[in-house]
């Protein structure tokens, strides 16, 4: 090969690696990424077909949490749609009702939300980011009274 | 007063940093050495003005003195001394007077270590580090202060987030933090090379140690960060591809790249444009990494306060320093010569494949992280990038680079012979084929491709040793004197080796775990038992304990192991006191490489709870890997060849140090 | 002063040691050129540490030893001419540097300090604010030290004596229920501190006396029949519990053995006046001259009124400043009472929602839902 060929190949080589790079990260990015619902999205505007996978994010609503062996049903609540989850495994220690909560996993051919993931808010004060920006939407959130102290 | 003093020695670093931002460098402009010079005192005393500063807090926090804002909201008089302590970097404020002590400490080291750094260079650099400096206490001052006082203050503080009370997470920040500094030094010799002009010889052989330091800090950061999370959230996975690990993790991956890359540029004065680029984005992936974690714009247990002042304010740090420098870049990347030709196959070439495959990884990471951030920005969806997207893009560029590691360091220079290299690896493929046939045939379930990764990580260890054994030839020169020149051979070998060995190492552990991790959850009462991977666990009794800031009930297990002995473990629910909040200490035994590891739900009215068991088979190889790296590293940065006299007329100071250890 | 004096003297360091180093005289060092040199100086002599150990071999060593003679003939022929000679003398520049640094470096630091600093405001370590004289003290501070000498020695009954009216007095009903048990648990029940446990239990249940408080007060007074707090808290316990006949004559047993100028004279007869009207029954058939006197003073429906414009005063208060949860508590209890039931329900709707997040609290007025909605 001449020196010419062989730059050229040396160049052909690293846009091929970089070809397969950008491939993998669109197909990636069409097959592998979760989208965050509302319960709302949900069940009034159909957005996530059955056995997609999604975030589904809220406040658990109150007095809905039951135990059942290592299974766990509670209800995921924008005060305006609600949809159950179950959930088997170990809520996070700050989970709680009334509080904002975000599962993943799939919507089962009932209407039951099967999560593989819980995720509460990580100390007392923080809130889910979608969660708030979903509930801001709703209208129903306000921000924490004390909260200005606290980021002061 | 003590605080007050730590508060105005802050402002006065301000006042000498602004000096040296702008002094030394038109002094390298007009060629005036005085002026030059005024940076190697300016950034000591830098360094010793903010440490007082910092020291000043340390002081507040560890007197639990509440007149000061941020020791009232982040800490409590009866916390453990370890907690007051790493209160300090505990919150938004703090870690940032930490970043910019570092900052100034790596200015100071520079001025110190920097006697053989032609004085145009250093007087650049040194300035460019001002810059920087500049930048950050103007943040920590405007937006971020730890010195705002109360004039009431109350009796009792807020407490750390308990999340954080942990000594794993005490030590993580500063480490993460020293390494992601660590890059701003390699940034500012980009910088000044690329305002000079002029590549000097130096500026590769500096190059490269300070990446180095930054990279053994960054790995050790990100270990800790890892292993921190696997066993304090309780989760037991120990990467999540989190934003913000990505965040601690493409810096890590840009630094490795410019390891590589300079050593090229050192060796062969190739690879001079592309090394100075990406010394650029290794420290504005640090930049990022500060902005993402601390601008609030992710959520995230490290999103200490969210506001939006100071995401602003952070973003406009982040637009100067990689939008600048990338500016710099395009306009004079030019005047600087690129040199020294070589071919595709040759060790050259080598660096060149491992600098393409880790700057297209971080480069799908970089992606992986920004596009969630992007498509909000865009049109509001919100998405979430986990795991999934990783493993597809990440996982597949990397196993071409790591097939590729054991030849790297076997191929001469400019032209080498891949296949007289492929025969000094024989063994190295004699091990990979065996660990495949072993695993296809001990396990059942276990896939091809993870039959595949295992082989290619003992591919990877074996092959990490290929150069050592060919250097020392042991069959033609006999045990003593093979021994010998193995222990003659320079540091950079060994510490390559090592490096190399431990990626290895980090794979297995990583496949081992993915693969063969066994899990079992279970709902127990006192008396109930439970078995996983041949592990009998009894739930004896629940024991409540009095802490000083916490109430915890400890859930006592007896486990009988496989082997026959008996042992405890002793996972616990706590509540901490002041924030009323609720953690899991779940509990780990480790035995061989391989640990069981149990967490716990509630404890439910009837006394019985759901406990999650894990068997995670070579786990701890993750970290153990990590070690290996961060020792190879250590034993490159110790190599003596890295040192470099300076001009016998200016020397008489520097004589001993450097000229010294060289002869002899 | 002491601080100004060092904030001077640290400040004044700093310009020197700034400006010092461009007057002071030193020998210039080589130009850039000569410490190119030293690198390639230093790379020759790794080469030939590489053949003295023998890791390279003889045509590698003459090779790499070519390789750095040509680099570095190509660097110092072609070099983008460094400059050539570094000056040292003083001159203009170094008198500018100078004064732009004794300029900036004051001005940034005094000026940046006026503006962030708070200059006076001394250190306030907790324990210096602890051992400090106890004259002219606030109270948290003396309770904050009590407390730490409880923690030292929690088996000093006699402090947690002292300090549980304290907290009672400072609303901290909690604090005071656990010191009272401790105070128990050392000093053994007494009639007395029974009493004070069930009080401070039935102020942290927001009024409402808690099973445990009842048991209590009822030991406390089988204890000591001539302490009448305990059955004051017993009668409104019959009356919280709806259990009016029982209320009747425990109310009317209360008034009986208390002194006529009694403080809580006041309340028993308004509690025993809602019991009798919740049961149906008129004024006791004989009733003592006291009753009647005092029915004389105040007609049913004027006490009615009376309770009423309290109620709305309240309502009022919680309008303007809704996040007093007592003030809830209080409220909802009262229209539970009054038996307004809707305005009960619309009470308790609000208070869910202002403080949705008190799970406690939460939980208290669903149960007080579910009572309204018997």
């Amino acid at each position: 090969m001449t020196r010419k060929q062989k730059r050229l190949a040396g160049i052909g080589f690293i846009a091929l690696v970089l070809a397969v790079a950008v491939g993998l990260v669109l197909v990636a990015l069409r097959d592998e990424i979760v989208f965050f619902y509302s319960p709302t999205e949900i069940i009034q505007e159909q957005k996530a077909k059955s056995g997609q996978r999604f975030r589904l994010g809220g406040l658990v609503k109150s007095a809905s949490v039951k135990k059942e062996g290592t299974t766990n049903s509670f209800v995921i609540t924008d005060t305006n749609s609600e949809i159950e989850v179950s959930y088997t495994g170990i809520l996070p220690d700050l989970f709680r009702e009334g509080q904002g909560v975000v599962a993943e996993g799939v919507l089962n051919s009932s209407s039951v939300f099967i999560a593989d993931s819980v995720l509460a808010k990580h100390d007392e004060t923080y809130m889910p980011k979608e969660v708030a920006d979903s509930l801001k939407k709703q209208g129903y959130w306000q921000q924490n009274p004390d909260e200005d102290s606290k980021s002061k | 007063m003590i605080v007050e003093l730590g508060h105005y020695t802050l402002v006065l670093a301000l006042g000498l940093a602004l000096v040296q931002s702008v002094v030394p460098i038109i002094g390298a402009r007009i060629g005036h050495f005085g002026l030059m010079r005024l940076a190697n005192q300016t950034s000591i005393m830098m360094a010793l003005l903010i440490s007082f500063s910092f020291g000043a807090l340390t002081w507040a926090y560890v007197n639990s003195d509440f007149s000061v804002v941020n020791v009232w909201q982040n800490s409590h008089s009866l916390q453990p001394y370890l907690y007051k302590y790493s209160s300090v970097w505990g919150n938004h404020e703090g870690s940032l007077l930490l970043w910019v002590l570092f900052l100034a400490i790596f200015a100071s080291l520079v001025s110190v270590f920097g006697k053989n750094l032609p004085p145009e260079l250093k007087a650049n650099v040194l300035s460019v580090q001002a810059w920087i400096l500049v930048a950050f206490l103007l943040f920590i001052l405007i937006t971020s202060n730890p010195f705002e006082r109360l004039a009431n203050p109350p009796l009792e503080g807020n407490d750390l987030n308990p999340i954080l009370q942990d000594v794993g997470l005490a030590i993580h920040p500063p480490l993460l933090y020293f390494g992601y500094v660590g890059l701003s030094v390699t940034f500012a010799f980009a910088t000044a090379a690329l305002i000079s002009g002029r590549l000097d010889a130096a500026w590769a052989r500096w190059v490269r140690p300070w990446t180095l330091i930054a990279w053994v800090f960054l790995t050790a950061g990100i270990a800790m960060g890892s292993y921190w999370a696997y066993y304090e959230l309780g989760w037991g996975g120990w990467w999540f591809w989190d934003p913000v690990e990505n965040a601690s993790f493409m810096p890590w991956l840009a630094a490795t790249a410019l390891l590589h890359s300079a050593l090229v540029m050192e060796k062969r004065e190739a690879l001079k444009i592309w090394t100075v680029l990406l010394a650029i984005v290794a420290f504005s992936m640090s930049l990022l990494g500060t902005f993402l974690v601390r601008s609030g714009v992710l959520t995230s247990v490290h999103a200490f306060a969210t506001d939006p002042e100071r995401g602003v304010f952070i973003l406009a740090i982040l637009v100067l320093f990689i939008g600048g420098s990338l500016a710099l870049f395009a306009l004079r990347a030019g005047v600087l010569k690129s040199g020294g030709l070589f071919a595709p196959i040759s060790r050259e070439g080598a660096l060149v494949f491992n600098n393409l495959f880790l700057t297209s990884a971080l480069a799908t990471v970089l992606v992986g992280t920004l596009y969630p951030l992007l498509l909000e920005a865009v049109n509001g969806s919100k998405i979430s990038v986990g795991a999934p997207f990783f493993n597809l893009t990440f996982g597949p560029l990397m196993m071409p680079l790591l097939l590729a590691v054991p030849f790297g360091p076997l191929l001469a220079w400019k032209r080498g012979d891949l296949l007289a290299a492929l025969s000094r690896l024989y063994l190295a493929a004699g091990a990979a084929l065996l660990a495949v046939i072993i695993t296809l045939a001990f396990t059942t379930d276990a896939p091809v491709l993870a039959a595949l990764v295992i082989g290619l990580a003992f591919w990877v260890m074996v092959g990490a040793f290929a150069e050592i054994s060919v250097r020392t030839d042991i069959r033609k020169n006999g045990i003593a004197k093979a021994f010998a020149r193995a222990f003659g051979l320079p540091g950079s070998l060994w510490g390559t080796a090592f490096a190399h060995f431990g990626l290895g190492v980090t794979l297995l552990g990583i496949v081992s775990v993915s693969v063969f991790e066994t899990e079992v959850i279970q709902e127990m009462k006192i008396g109930d038992k439970a078995t996983i991977s041949g592990y009998q666990l009894t739930l004896k009794n629940i024991s409540p304990r009095k802490a000083s800031n916490y109430n915890e009930d400890i859930i006592n297990f007896e486990v009988l192991a496989p082997g026959g002995e008996k042992f405890v473990m002793q996972p616990a629910k706590r509540i901490y006191t002041t924030r009323r909040m609720p953690t899991t200490e779940s509990a780990i035994n480790t035995s061989g490489f391989s640990q069981l590891y149990v967490s716990l739900g509630e404890i439910s009215e009837n006394n019985s709870l759901t406990v999650r068991m894990w068997w995670k088979p070579q786990v701890t190889l993750i970290w153990l890997g990590s070690l290996f790296m961060i020792f190879g590293g250590l034993l490159s940065l110790a190599d003596r060849r890295l040192r470099v006299g300076a001009p016998k007329r200016a020397a008489r100071a520097s004589k001993v140090e450097s000229e010294v250890t060289i002869n002899g | 002063m002491i601080f100004w004096t060092i904030a001077g003297l640290v400040t004044l360091i700093t310009i020197g040691i700034t400006i010092y180093p461009v007057f002071g005289s030193s020998q210039a060092p080589g130009s850039a050129l000569d410490f190119d040199k030293e690198v390639y100086k230093a790379r020759l002599r790794e080469i030939e540490e590489e053949r003295r150990l023998g890791t390279i071999d003889e045509k590698r060593y003459e090779y790499a030893l070519a390789e750095e003679g040509r680099r570095f003939l190509a660097l110092a022929n072609t070099s983008a001419a460094p400059k050539s000679q570094l000056f040292l003398q003083s001159g203009k520049p170094a008198l500018i540097g100078a004064i732009f640094a004794i300029i900036v470096i004051p001005a940034v630091a005094f000026g940046g300090y006026y503006q962030w600093g708070s200059l006076n405001s001394p250190d306030q370590p907790l324990q210096a604010r602890l051992d400090a004289d106890p004259r002219g003290q606030s109270v948290e501070i003396l309770l904050q030290r009590a407390e730490s000498q409880l923690i030292k020695n929690p088996d000093d009954g006699r402090g947690w004596l002292v300090i549980a009216p304290v907290y009672m007095r400072l609303g901290r009903s909690r604090d005071a229920v656990q010191a009272y048990r401790n105070a128990i648990r050392i000093l053994g029940p007494t009639s007395e501190l029974q009493t004070s446990l069930g009080e401070a239990l039935t102020v942290s249940a927001g009024g409402v006396v808690p099973e445990e408080a009842n048991e209590l007060f009822r030991q406390a007074s089988k204890a000591n029949p001539d302490n009448i707090k305990p059955l004051f808290f017993i009668a409104l316990a019959f009356n919280q519990a709806g259990e009016f006949k029982k209320a009747v004559t425990a109310w009317n047993d209360l008034i009986a053995k208390s002194p006529d100028n009694s403080p809580w004279l006041k309340i028993a007869r308004q509690q025993l006046q809602l019991a009798q009207t919740k049961l149906g029954t008129r004024l006791p058939e004989n009733p003592t001259a006291r009753d009647i006197e005092n029915a004389k003073q105040l007609s049913v429906n004027d006490r009615q009124d009376f309770i009423n414009s309290m109620v709305e005063r309240l309502a009022g208060d919680l309008e303007e400043n809704p996040l007093n949860k007592p003030g809830w508590q209080r409220i909802i209890r009262s229209y539970t009472v009054l038996d307004r039931k809707s305005d009960a329900l619309a009470a308790i709707n609000k208070a869910q929602q202002l403080f949705k997040d008190d799970k406690e609290f939460i939980r208290e007025l669903e149960q007080n839902k579910s009572v309204l909605n018997q």
